[in-house]
């Protein structure tokens, strides 16, 4: 093994020799992960009804919800994907997996942002500063079990 | 964030007058196994306070920030139909 092995190239050596063992245990995790946002997202919907919130602060929670499902998707899209493969594409099919959860901790790190952002927009309304605030912490918690689950492809 | 309680979860539900399977499609759950179990003993072997999101939508509950009637607005149209 080469001394300046680049961790792009280690990822990509761990996707090509990742064993099927291995695989189960991240794949499940990503379930999980998905199975969550899914529930994530729904919770938001439910949040957006609430008549206190302003519209601009709906519009933007219901944004944040089908972004959340979407994510959820994209991740559950993946390890299908993963289970599907010819068996040849397994190094292939693990390299995408990678990929797209990568993308997806990005994109769920960018929700959790925006929804600690629209705090401000609750105004002097504390009972909604803590709900988003919630949200947020929520979002921020999935960030870092992705990531968790990242750390074991 | 204090845990919610069993009593917390049943009176969230007492004030909207919903059954647990109601209760459970307004939250987005599956069934209403998962709202029994938050509103099982503390003690009972399934019970499970809720987490995360859910324990979000609870508080709001009971703070009387959302009624039965904005949970149903919330509703998948989908799942109304499956459950008339």
């Amino acid at each position: 093994m080469p001394t300046s092995f680049s961790a792009a190239g280690a990822a990509a050596h761990h996707a090509a020799t990742a064993r099927p063992g291995e695989a189960n245990l991240a794949l499940d995790h990503l379930e999980t992960a998905a199975g969550r946002l899914h529930g994530f997202s729904a919770a938001l919907k439910v949040f957006a009804a609430t008549p206190q919130l302003g519209a601009e602060l709906r519009g933007a929670i219901l944004a944040d919800s089908a972004e959340a499902g979407a994510i959820a998707e994209a991740l559950g899209d993946c390890v299908q994907a993963f289970y599907d493969r010819p068996p040849s594409a397994a190094g292939r099919a693990w390299g995408a997996v990678q990929g797209e959860a990568a993308g997806c901790r990005d994109r769920l790190q960018g929700l959790a942002r925006e929804l600690g952002d629209l705090t401000l927009l609750t105004g002097k309304n504390l009972a909604l500063t803590d709900a988003v605030g919630f949200f947020a912490e929520c979002a921020d918690d999935y960030t870092l079990h992705l990531d968790g689950a990242l750390g074991e492809i | 964030m204090t845990p919610l309680t069993p009593e917390d979860c049943r009176e969230a539900r007492r004030q909207l007058g919903l059954s647990s399977a109601a209760m459970a499609r307004a939250l987005g759950l599956y069934d209403g196994r998962a709202v029994r179990r938050f509103e099982a003993a503390a003690d009972a072997a399934s019970a499970r306070a809720p987490q995360g999101p859910l324990a979000v939508l609870y508080r709001l509950i009971l703070a009387g920030a959302l009624s039965a009637d904005d949970l149903a607005a919330a509703e998948p149209e989908d799942h109304k139909e499956e459950t008339g």
